[in-house]
């Protein structure tokens, strides 16, 4: 949801370790944050608190770590990438390693995908070396029922020919 | 009879030189690797560099996009999608691809859920095919034909397109694979030669594969010829060609064809042929044509049958260059059968009239006929019975002639006893027949002893035959061969009735080949019966190589009558000094060394030691499109009932099919008449392919059959033979590519033509 | 002069067992095919994926010019009849095969109506010929 931005963060892990000198928090095992409705999974999490300005960066790694947010029209966005990084400020993602975005009805895989929560806008590149692609695929049946019409003239003709 | 059991493996066809007739399609840089699931589900995939989007409205791909929905797959360097109003356009090396078709253009907009896309700056090519060219605006309709506007369509390959149709409009239907043009202007090398309003042309080869384009001529008989057919594809069941043919001297001749293929296997053709005036001959009258066969089939049982022709005159097959008939036969045979087919049984009815050209005398028409034909194998320790009947009504048009009514009965018992070492086989036959004639108006006309009312006939036959299969191996030009010695023999006992009683309806004395020696009847169709009490006597000797292939097959045999044979054709039963054997008929045929084949077939008149006939064939045939034959055909004292005179048949032949490049192709032949010291017939034809079009030129000089005619010039008055030069160009590559092969040459010629018959199975 | 009887038909072995079908399945041409084969002994089955395959698949009949009168008029026909049939074994591709019969007769105009039942009779016995030459075939089989 959109206020979801505003809500609190709260963690939960098997064990942390903090280094308060460089503002760091470091946990371990089945990281689980919720702000909201978003909820991130993950296996290491490194929270960065930035007070000069006011901002959390978290850093999470998993295999996958994976993201989960419920939007405004009540559908569900879901995301998942080796690696995580969520400017609280600006509400964005970073997904990286084999990245997947799923929201809005369409999916995305890509090898780094920039994810603003707020104006769900993404911006999905390949690797540099090219062989791991953007791959986006929109499900028939979310998008179009291949005309009805068609389909049922393409069975009819196949029964007539056997 | 010929022994060319050839193995037909099934070979491509064979390719122009390959080389030139390549259509190179593009093939997008990239697409997408997609298993059935994919395809089915239909879901899109995109893939890209980079992708940019605003989820769930409209993203924004970029480097190497390749879209694929279903079998359709889509390349560009840029596309935008817009999810919400179901929009994409691309562009840039933008390549279109489906199992049909290939498109490249400089863009595309579509709509994914309605399914049609429209190109602009497009190439198009069909896949399997010859076909492509370009258009300016290119649509793809939710049924997926294909709109081109200003656009252009050709089968040459690019660079050397030696013809293309520039239309304002063109459409391709899909599924039917057959394209529809408006307004066209066919170009030869860049120059519009011809503006057709419409036409549609057949891209399958579910039609014809070359469509006949113009036709150029000049003959002794016609003046200059000029036709131009056109094909109209009206629906995947009927399609028609109209031919405005024009000739100098006669004026226009109008063909149309009108074929029709319904679904249960029902097909047939319709024709029309109209010439208004024919100015060549006096009070230049119309001459026509029409004609209609059908031929059909419903599941395993029935088979149906009708065809019928009928033309203004005699001359007409003779002066015009017909759809329809290409030979010299001048009988128009109408029919119509309706056959229903069984395991063991079979039933036919059947009506048939035929239309003799250039004789006055009417023949019999049957009106029509029943026939029941049972089959029991192994009825009883592999004795086999069979019965064939039949109830055939006899009119005539010209009420001269007497009409009757035949029932015939003819149950039948044989018992082959079969081995490797020969074979023994009796038959047991017995003709029942009853006649209702009614011929008053004939004998009070002829004065002739008129036929009984009612006429009963009851014959018996025995056969036996009996044949013993000797081999043995045989070194020959050091090859080894297994040479067969199959002696056989046969007794036919045949009673007698008289039968001078009996109208001729359809009985006429059957030729006696090697094969005819062993037949039990003398006379075709059932009104004669001939009395036999004689012995035919028959030997065959056979070479076969290690493959065990039949190399040479040589037969002769002989009929020894025991009594002579006293039923005849004329009503009388006076025996003039008959002959107390039949011919010597003997047969060859032999492949003699690498392609060279010999055939030769003779009957030799024992008695008055001359020959009734004589044929010999040498062919050298190497490939199946390579052809050399020579002929000579004697047939002494025939009866010429055209014109009722006994002439001597002596004609030799020859006949050369031959490729002389890979797309330049000849054939000849030249017949000549040894009597009367004159040629019959001379053709020679070159035909040069080209990827794309061919041309046909061909020299004719032939006999023509002149008949009496209710107009002049009189036949005597008309030339005997006609000569004339052939020019036509054939658009290629629609449909399946390959050559065109000779045919459509070959069937020019007299002897050549080979005219395809009505088989009742 | 070292002629001895005919002991085997010399039809291959594999080939003694196989099954008939037709694209006709009534039509003469397949009767007269089965009674051949089961003359010549050969053990007719069901068509299945194990045993190999007989197929007639079409016959036609041409009819060609063989010579004319001085009158232009034709004295002689020839009828071909052809007949087109694969021999394919379990899971190989299908040989296809032709046989081709040709016989002549005369043309009559007056008698038209005799000649059309000649020329009933010659397909009869062009079909019976070619049956044998099918039988031929089998025998000079080679896979």
């Amino acid at each position: 949801k959109l206020d979801d931005i505003n809500q609190i963060i709260e963690i939960d892990a098997d064990h942390s370790e903090a280094d308060f000198q460089n503002n760091l928090i470091f946990y371990k095992g089945n990281v689980k944050i919720t702000q909201g409705t978003i909820k991130i999974n993950a296996e290491e999490l490194n929270a960065f608190n930035d007070k000069q300005n006011g901002n959390k960066i978290l850093t999470v790694l998993g295999n996958p770590a994976t993201f989960f947010q419920i939007l405004d029209d009540g559908q569900q966005g879901t995301a998942s990438a080796k690696k995580i990084r969520y400017d609280k400020k600006t509400g964005t993602l970073v997904l990286s390693g084999n990245a997947i975005l799923d929201v809005g009805g369409s999916k995305w895989t890509a090898e780094v995908i920039r994810y603003n929560i707020e104006n769900q806008h993404a911006i999905a590149e390949s690797s540099s070396d090219g062989n791991s692609r953007v791959r986006t695929v929109i499900p028939a049946d979310n998008y179009q029922k291949l005309n009805k019409q068609e389909k049922d003239k393409k069975k009819a003709q196949t029964e007539k020919k056997q | 009879q010929d022994i060319t059991t050839s193995n037909t493996q099934t070979s491509a066809p064979t390719q122009a030189a390959a080389g030139q007739c390549v259509i190179v399609t593009p093939v997008a840089p990239r697409r997408n690797v997609l298993t059935n699931a994919d395809i089915e589900s239909g879901d899109i995939n995109v893939e890209a560099d980079h992708a940019e989007a605003k989820m769930g409205k409209e993203a924004h791909f970029s480097g190497g996009v390749t879209f694929s929905h279903g079998e359709r797959q889509i390349y560009a360097e840029e596309a935008t999608l817009n999810r919400e109003t179901q929009q994409l356009s691309a562009k840039g090396n933008l390549t279109l691809e489906d199992p049909r078709l290939t498109i490249t253009a400089d863009s595309i907009d579509a709509e994914i859920e309605a399914n049609n896309a429209v190109m602009k700056g497009a190439e198009y090519w069909i896949k399997g095919q010859q076909v492509h060219g370009a258009a300016r605006e290119l649509e793809i309709t939710p049924n997926n034909d294909l709109i081109l506007s200003n656009s252009s369509f050709t089968t040459c390959p690019p660079g050397q397109e030696s013809w293309k149709l520039q239309a304002g409009r063109i459409k391709i239907n899909s599924e039917e694979e057959w394209g529809e043009i408006w307004n066209a202007k066919l170009k030869i090398a860049d120059v519009p030669v011809l503006y057709i309003p419409y036409m549609s042309i057949p891209i399958s080869d579910k039609r014809k594969s070359g469509l006949l384009f113009p036709k150029f001529s000049t003959s002794t008989i016609n003046g200059v010829e000029v036709a131009t057919p056109i094909y109209w594809n009206i629906n995947p069941q009927y399609d028609l060609t109209y031919t405005p043919h024009y000739m100098s001297n006669r004026g226009l001749f109008n063909k149309l064809e009108f074929r029709y293929l319904l679904d249960n296997e029902q097909s047939g053709q319709l024709n029309v042929e109209y010439l208004p005036t024919d100015d060549s001959l006096n009070g230049s009258p119309n001459r026509y044509l029409y004609h209609w066969d059908h031929q059909g089939k419903v599941d395993d049982n029935w088979r149906f049958m009708a065809n019928f022709t009928d033309v203004s005159d005699n001359n007409y097959f003779t002066d015009l260059d017909s759809d329809i008939r290409k030979s010299h036969d001048n009988q128009l045979i109408r029919v119509g059968e309706v056959n229903y087919l069984e395991k063991n049984w079979d039933l036919g009815l059947k009506v048939q009239d035929i239309k003799v050209l250039g004789i006055s005398d009417k023949p019999y028409q049957v009106m029509p006929q029943l026939r029941w034909n049972y089959r029991a194998l192994n009825v009883f320790k592999n004795i086999n019975f069979s019965m064939y009947s039949e109830v055939s009504n006899f009119e005539n048009k010209d009420n001269a002639q007497s009409s009757a009514t035949r029932l015939h009965l003819e149950p039948s018992v044989i018992l082959p006893i079969y081995g490797p070492a020969g074979s023994f086989t009796t038959e047991l036959k017995l003709y029942q027949t009853n006649y209702w004639q009614d011929d008053s108006r004939v004998a009070e006309a002829a004065q002739l002893s008129p036929l009984d009312d009612s006429v009963s006939r009851t014959i018996p036959s025995v056969r036996i035959h009996g044949q013993i299969n000797f081999e043995k191996q045989l070194q020959l030009f050091n090859q080894s061969y297994r040479q067969t010695l199959e002696p056989q023999a046969q007794y036919l006992y045949v009673g007698h009735q008289d039968q001078s009683k009996i109208g001729l309806y359809d009985s006429a004395l059957l030729q006696e080949d090697y094969y005819g020696l062993f037949r039990d009847r003398r006379f075709s169709g059932l009104d004669r019966i001939a009395d036999a009490n004689q012995f035919t006597v028959g030997l065959t000797t056979r070479l076969f190589d290690e493959h065990n292939k039949e190399q040479m097959k040589f037969s002769f045999g002989q009929i020894f009558y025991l009594r002579d044979s006293r039923v005849n054709l004329n009503n009388s039963e006076n025996i003039v000094n008959r002959p107390s054997s039949s011919v010597l008929a003997a047969e060859l045929d032999a492949h003699i060394y690498n392609d060279w084949y010999l055939g030769s077939e003779i009957q030799y008149d024992t008695k008055n030691r001359e020959s009734k006939k004589t044929e010999f064939t040498l062919d050298f045939r190497p490939e199946n499109n390579k052809l050399f034959q020579l002929s000579y055909r004697f047939v002494p004292d025939l009866l010429n009932t055209n014109t009722n005179n006994q002439v001597d048949i002596a004609q030799a032949g020859t006949r050369v099919a031959w490729p002389i490049k890979d797309n330049l192709y000849y054939v000849g032949n030249w017949y000549y008449d040894l009597k009367q010291k004159r040629s019959v017939e001379a053709y020679t034809g070159f035909q040069y392919e080209s990827c794309c079009w061919a041309v046909r030129l061909s020299y004719r000089y032939r006999i023509k059959a002149n008949y009496d005619d209710n107009f002049t010039p009189t036949p005597d008055e008309r030339e005997q033979f006609e000569s004339g030069v052939y020019l036509n160009f054939v658009i290629k590559g629609l449909g399946s590519a390959g050559s065109l092969g000779v045919t459509d040459m070959l069937n020019d010629g007299i002897f050549n033509y080979r005219k395809p018959l009505y088989l009742r199975n | 002069c070292g002629f001895k009887l005919q002991g085997s038909y010399s039809i291959p072995d594999e080939l003694q067992t196989l099954s008939l079908s037709s694209q006709d399945k009534y039509s003469e041409l397949t009767h007269l095919v089965r009674e051949r084969l089961r003359l010549n002994s050969i053990n007719l089955i069901e068509p299945n994926d194990k045993t190999p395959r007989l197929k007639l698949i079409k016959d036609s009949l041409d009819r060609t010019t063989l010579s004319l009168y001085p009158t232009g008029n034709v004295a002689e026909y020839e009828l071909i009849y052809q007949v087109e049939f694969t021999i394919s074994f379990p899971n190989q591709e299908a040989q296809l095969f032709q046989a081709i019969i040709r016989r002549d007769y005369l043309d009559d105009p007056r008698t038209s109506l005799a000649k059309s039942r000649e020329m009933a009779l010659l397909v009869k016995e062009m079909r019976l010929q070619a049956a044998d030459k099918i039988i031929q075939t089998l025998a000079a089989f080679e896979q």
